[in-house]
């Protein structure tokens, strides 16, 4: 928290988060594209935690970036929905990509990278035979406006929120909640305001 | 995140994040929190025949277990790692 601190500042939200699992034989990859292009999140002021529980290089799939990207705007993005892609829309930018600026953020087991909502990134095809396994969750603050008729919901994480864009959900505990009925709800409205089609 | 906090930023990150739009490698996770999340994680993916997806296309995965994941690094209020399982996400990445 205290590195993402460093970078959003005291007052953040979860808004997401979601395993990135390829196994070996996977034959999922994730296509170029900026995050910032679809989830309709303004200001940026939002980063990635990518956390590793396994190896995660080049010969497994790790996640590649093309540094500096995020200052260059929003490039146009076509929606593939390609089978193997592991994205929602099978997402892709519309435009050739220098792959020899790519750079493999290259994970051992228990680090993270951190990426910023606009950078330009990726992943390849796990050739490996070892597995991959990561996390990312997604940061917030509380300032940030989520574009949907339907309020999006978040998690505070810490300090404080008094703009009161997101309908905040309890933190995870064990006090008994239906943790399945929370997950689903949250799930839905990301859904409808990602997907194209499911807005209203 | 206790790791993390022990082991003290490293003092260009904000810098180096601004000009380039990310930063790594961070360690977050000492090797019994690893080892526990490792641990979990399998047995909730064996338990579910090979996924962590509720819905979606292939490989395209909905988290069950992210919020609870995210409580057991220590990223949200709360607090430090029990039970692993349940939770919520998105479809997104």
């Amino acid at each position: 928290m205290a590195a993402v601190e460093a970078i959003l500042g005291h007052d953040l939200l979860i808004w997401g988060s979601r395993w990135f699992t390829k196994m070996p034989g996977d034959t999922t990859y994730i296509s170029w594209h900026q995050d910032a292009t679809y989830w309709a999140l303004n200001p940026p002021q939002v980063t990635t935690a990518w956390v590793a529980l396994s190896e995660s290089g080049p010969e497994n799939g790790c996640m590649r970036v093309l540094p500096g990207s995020h200052k260059g705007g929003l490039m146009p993005q076509i929606d593939t929905y390609a089978a193997d892609n592991a994205l929602s829309r099978g997402q892709e930018i519309a435009a050739e990509v220098d792959e020899s600026e790519a750079l493999d953020l290259v994970l051992r087991p228990g680090e993270m990278s951190l990426h910023h909502i606009g950078i330009v990134h990726g992943s390849q095809v796990n050739h490996s035979l070892k597995p991959r396994i990561g996390i990312a969750i997604r940061y917030i603050t509380p300032a940030v406006v989520q574009e949907t008729h339907e309020k999006p919901v978040a998690v505070l994480a810490q300090g404080l929120d008094t703009y009161g864009n997101f309908e905040l959900l309890p933190p995870p505990d064990d006090s008994g909640i239906d943790l399945q009925e929370i997950q689903s709800t949250a799930a839905r409205r990301m859904m409808k305001s990602i997907l194209p089609g499911k807005r209203n | 995140m206790e790791f993390m906090m022990q082991n003290s930023l490293p003092s260009d990150l904000k810098n180096h994040y601004d000009a380039n739009g990310y930063y790594f490698p961070l360690p977050v996770l000492d090797e019994t929190e690893l080892q526990e999340l490792q641990r979990s994680f399998f047995e909730f993916y064996d338990k579910n025949e090979g996924t962590t997806a509720i819905s979606g296309a292939a490989g395209s995965i909905s988290d069950p277990i992210g919020d609870s994941f995210v409580r057991a690094l220590g990223l949200s209020s709360g607090g430090p790692p029990e039970n692993i399982g349940g939770g919520r996400g998105d479809s997104r990445a």
